[in-house]
C-alpha cells in the first residue's frame, strides 16, 4: 500500500487549489431558503463555467470524468478551501443526476443534465412517505395511466428543499397494493405542477428545510418514467446506491476539522473543576483523544474503500460501514463538543454561526436520513457478512 | 495512492496463511497453551519460510520485503494466534541490521535465536535506557528465549543470555505470551541503535496483529451464527446478533485500514506517522479485545468453555494491547497530540 501521487495527479491538485481561492464566495450561503436557492445555483454555475461542475459524472454527459484519486483531491482542496456545502444542489449533483446517466433514455438525459450541471434547476427527492420510511417498498403515492400521462395522488415527506425545487425524482406505485416493489415507478416530477402543495415540516432546530409534499391528480407524462413502468424499484437502488464514495472525504476533514478546534476550545475553557483547563480533565481527554483516534480510522477506511473502487470500477459494499461509522461519530464529536462548551463563555459560535446546542441536536439525523443505523446494521451484517436475513 | 496490498503483499499473506492453516489451527494453539505441545515445529517452519527475515535487506539474509509486507505478515499471525516469540525476534533482527552486526542477524534470521520483546516497566521518577541492562523491563516470557529485544523511544538493543529467572509474573492473561517483569543483569548487550525507529516498526506491527485477531474473532462469530439454529433459524437472523457481528465488521475494518494508512505514511516518511501509528494500535487493541469479547457472547455458553478457544482470542487481544505502551499511554500521547499532524 502506498501514499504516491502521480506527477499529473499533484498538478491537478495545483490547478484545483488555485481556482478555488479565487472562486470561492468570501460569505456563507444565506438562512433564507429562497436566498439560498439563488447562492446554491450560482456557486453551481460559477463551478460549471470554471469547468469544475460533475467531476465525478462521464465527460458525455457533461461532467469532468475525474479519477478517483482527483476527485478525492477535488474534495480535499475543497473543504479545505472552505467552500460551500452543496446545499440544494445535492440531489440533482449527487443522486438524480447520477440516476439519470444510468437508467435515463437519451431523451431525458440531454432534457435535464446540462440543467443541473449549468446551475439552472433544484431538484429534491420523493422516496419516503408518512407509512413508508425505511420499507421504501410499502409506498402508496399512486400513479394510474390515463392516456400518456400518469395521474399521481398521495404524499411524500421528509423531501429537502421540496418548497424551492423545479424537479422532483418521485417513487410512485403504479401496481397493485401488494406489489410491493414489483409495483414501483420512478418518475421525473415537475414541482410546478398543478396540484402540488408543499407543505415545510419545521424541525428541532427550528428550521423548515424539509416538508410534506401533496399530490392531488398531478399529470406526469409517460415519457418522464424513468427506466420502466412498474421497474421502478431498480431505479430507486440505483439511486440509494450512489454512495457519497470520493465525497465522503469532505465529511471526513470537516469532521477532523472540528476536533482540532474543539481541542484548541478545551485547552482554553475549564473543565468540570472550574479551574484547569477542560482539556486537562482524564473524562474529557480522554473522549477527545478517541474520536481523534477514530476520526483517523474513518480517513483510512475513505482511501482504502477509493482504492477498491478504483481496482473494481464500483464502491463496495462497505460503504455502509464508513457510513455509519462516520454517524456515530460525528454524534459522539458534537456531543463532546456541547460538554465541551459548558465552560465556555456564553455566546460562542462556531461554523455558519450556530452554537454547539444547534450542532449537537442536528447530528442526531445522521443515524436516521439515508438509512437509519439499524437498517445500516443490517445492510452490513446481510450484504458484507452474509449472514441470513430476519423471517 | 492505493490502500489495498499490492500483489507482493498478497502474496506474502496468502502464503503465511496456508502455512499456518496448516500447521497452527488452534488446535495447536491449544496444546502450546496447556504444555502437551511445543511451538518449536512451527518456528521451524516459519523460520524456513522467511519470515524472520521478510523486511531486512538482502545483505542480512534477508527477503528484502517492506513494511506493507511485514504489516501483512503480522496480521496472519495475530489471526491464528501463532505461539512464539514471532514479534521480539524480528525486530531484532531490525536491530542487528541496523547496527551492521551481520552475524547475529543472520543467527536470529535462521530462527536459531529467539528473543522475548522486551519494554521499558514505567516507575515514577525512574528514567529508562535500554543499553544500561537494569531495566526492570516488562518482556514477553515466551519458552525458548534466549535472550531480548528491548525497544524504547530513545533506542533498541539485542540483549542475549538467560532471562532474569527471577523474574516476577504479571497477571496470567495469556500462557503462551506470560507477562513477566525483569531485570537485565547477567544479560549482554550485542547490538544497539539509536532513534525510535524500531519502536514505531514495533506498534505499528502490533496494531496489525491486533487487527488480525479482530478479523479472526469476527470470522467466527460470523460462521458461528449462520450455522447455530435456534427457534427454527439461524441465529445470525436475529437482529441483536446480527448487529453485533455488524459492529465487529466496522471494528476491524476500521483497524485495518487505519494500519495500513499508518504504514503508508511510515514508507512515505510523513512526519504525521507517530501520530497514525499511535492511533492505529489503539484502535486495533480495542477491535481485537471487543470483537473476541463479543465472539464469547455470541457462542452463548460454549463460548465459556476451555474447549471452543474463543477466550484463546480475547486473552491474546489484552496482551497485545498491553504490549510497548498499553491503552492508557496510547490515549495520554493522542490527546497532547500537535493538531497539525492530527488533522493531516
Amino acid at each position: 500500500m502506498n501514499l504516491d501521487l502521480l506527477p499529473e495527479d499533484e498538478e491537478f491538485r495545483q490547478e484545483a487549489r488555485a481556482w478555488l481561492f479565487a472562486n470561492v464566495p468570501s460569505q456563507g450561503p444565506p438562512r433564507d431558503l429562497e436566498k439560498q436557492r439563488e447562492y446554491d445555483l450560482a456557486w453551481q454555475r460559477s463551478q460549471y463555467e470554471g469547468g469544475w461542475a460533475g467531476i465525478s459524472w462521464p465527460r458525455e454527459y457533461g461532467g469532468r470524468g475525474l479519477s478517483l484519486v482527483q476527485q478525492l483531491i477535488w474534495h480535499e482542496e475543497y473543504t479545505k478551501a472552505n467552500a460551500p456545502n452543496i446545499g440544494c444542489c445535492f440531489v440533482g449533483i449527487n443522486h438524480a443526476g447520477p440516476t439519470l446517466i444510468e437508467c435515463a433514455s437519451e431523451d431525458q438525459k440531454s432534457e435535464h443534465l446540462p440543467r443541473i450541471l449549468r446551475g439552472e434547476v433544484v431538484w429534491c427527492q420523493g422516496f419516503s412517505e408518512p407509512n413508508a420510511g425505511s420499507d421504501l417498498a410499502s409506498v402508496r403515492t399512486k400513479g394510474t395511466a390515463d392516456g400518456d400521462e400518469l395521474v399521481i395522488n398521495g404524499q411524500k415527506i421528509w423531501t429537502s428543499y421540496a418548497a424551492i425545487a423545479d424537479y422532483q425524482e418521485l417513487v410512485i406505485r403504479t401496481g397493485t397494493t401488494e406489489s410491493r416493489q414489483r409495483g414501483l415507478t420512478w418518475v421525473i416530477c415537475d414541482m410546478h405542477s398543478p396540484g402540488i402543495t408543499v407543505r415545510p415540516i419545521r424541525n428541532l432546530n427550528g428550521n423548515a428545510q424539509f416538508a410534506q409534499v401533496f399530490y392531488d391528480d398531478v399529470r406526469v407524462p409517460l415519457s418522464n418514467v424513468v427506466g420502466e413502468v412498474d421497474g421502478g424499484w431498480k431505479t430507486a437502488m440505483a439511486t440509494l446506491s450512489f454512495e457519497r464514495g470520493s465525497a465522503f472525504i469532505a465529511w471526513q476533514i470537516e469532521l477532523s476539522r472540528i476536533i482540532e478546534e474543539l481541542a484548541a476550545v478545551a485547552a482554553e475553557v475549564p473543565g468540570p473543576d472550574g479551574v484547569h483547563p477542560a482539556i486537562d480533565d482524564d473524562e474529557i481527554g480522554r473522549r477527545l483523544a478517541v474520536v481523534r483516534a477514530e476520526a483517523a480510522a474513518l480517513l483510512g477506511m475513505t482511501y482504502r474503500a477509493v482504492s477498491r473502487a478504483a481496482r473494481e470500477g464500483r464502491p463496495g459494499a462497505e460503504g455502509s460501514i464508513i457510513r455509519l461509522y462516520y454517524a456515530e461519530l460525528v454524534q459522539r464529536v458534537h456531543r463532546l463538543g456541547y460538554d465541551i462548551s459548558k465552560g465556555a463563555p456564553p455566546g460562542a459560535t462556531m461554523r455558519e454561526e450556530r452554537t454547539r446546542a444547534y450542532w449537537y441536536l442536528d447530528s442526531l439525523a445522521r443515524t436516521i436520513g439515508a438509512g437509519t443505523k439499524d437498517i445500516q446494521r443490517n445492510i452490513i451484517g446481510e450484504r458484507v457478512l452474509g449472514l441470513p436475513r430476519g423471517r | 495512492m492505493d490502500m489495498l496490498p499490492s500483489a507482493q503483499e498478497e502474496e506474502v499473506a496468502s502464503a503465511a496463511s496456508a502455512l499456518l492453516e496448516r500447521e497452527c489451527p488452534l488446535r495447536h494453539v491449544q496444546e502450546v497453551v496447556s504444555g502437551s505441545a511445543s511451538y518449536d515445529g512451527l518456528w521451524a517452519q516459519l523460520a524456513e519460510a522467511g519470515w524472520l527475515g521478510l523486511g531486512l535487506q538482502a545483505e542480512f539474509s534477508g527477503a528484502g520485503g517492506g513494511t506493507g509486507d511485514e504489516l501483512m505478515l503480522f496480521r496472519e499471525v495475530g489471526r491464528y494466534l501463532v505461539p512464539g516469540p514471532l514479534l521480539g525476534t524480528v525486530l531484532g533482527a531490525h536491530v542487528a541490521a541496523g547496527a551492521g552486526a551481520a552475524a547475529l542477524a543472520s543467527k536470529l534470521i535462521s530462527g536459531d535465536l529467539r528473543l522475548g520483546l522486551a519494554w521499558p516497566h514505567r516507575r515514577v521518577g525512574q528514567a529508562n535506557d535500554p543499553r544500561s541492562l537494569s531495566g526492570p523491563w516488562i518482556i514477553d516470557g515466551s519458552s525458548g528465549i534466549g535472550g531480548l529485544t528491548v525497544v524504547s523511544e530513545e533506542g533498541a538493543a539485542v540483549l542475549v543470555g538467560e532471562v532474569d529467572p527471577d523474574g516476577e509474573p504479571l497477571d496470567a492473561m495469556d500462557t503462551v505470551f506470560p507477562l513477566r517483569l525483569v531485570t537485565g543483569s547477567g544479560m549482554a548487550a550485542m547490538a544497539s541503535v539509536d532513534g525510535a525507529a524500531t519502536f514505531w516498526r514495533a506498534l505499528l506491527l502490533l496494531a496489525s496483529e491486533l487487527a488480525g485477531v479482530s478479523e479472526a474473532a469476527r470470522d467466527r462469530s460470523v460462521a458461528h451464527t449462520k450455522s447455530r439454529e435456534q427457534f427454527g433459524q439461524p441465529i445470525g437472523a436475529f437482529q441483536a446478533v446480527k448487529h453485533r457481528c455488524s459492529d465487529m465488521a466496522m471494528r476491524s475494518e476500521s483497524a485495518w485500514s487505519l494500519a495500513c494508512y499508518a504504514a503508508a505514511c511510515l514508507e512515505a516518511g510523513l512526519a504525521r506517522y507517530e501520530f497514525y501509528i499511535t492511533a492505529a494500535k489503539m484502535i486495533a487493541g480495542r477491535a481485537g479485545i471487543d470483537n473476541s469479547r463479543h465472539a464469547i457472547q455470541n457462542y452463548g455458553a460454549m463460548g465459556f468453555t476451555d474447549e471452543l478457544g474463543a477466550h484463546l482470542f480475547l486473552r491474546r487481544a489484552h496482551v497485545l494491547d498491553d504490549t510497548v505502551l498499553n491503552h492508557w499511554e496510547l490515549l495520554e500521547r493522542i490527546r497532547r497530540a500537535r493538531p497539525d499532524v492530527a488533522a493531516r
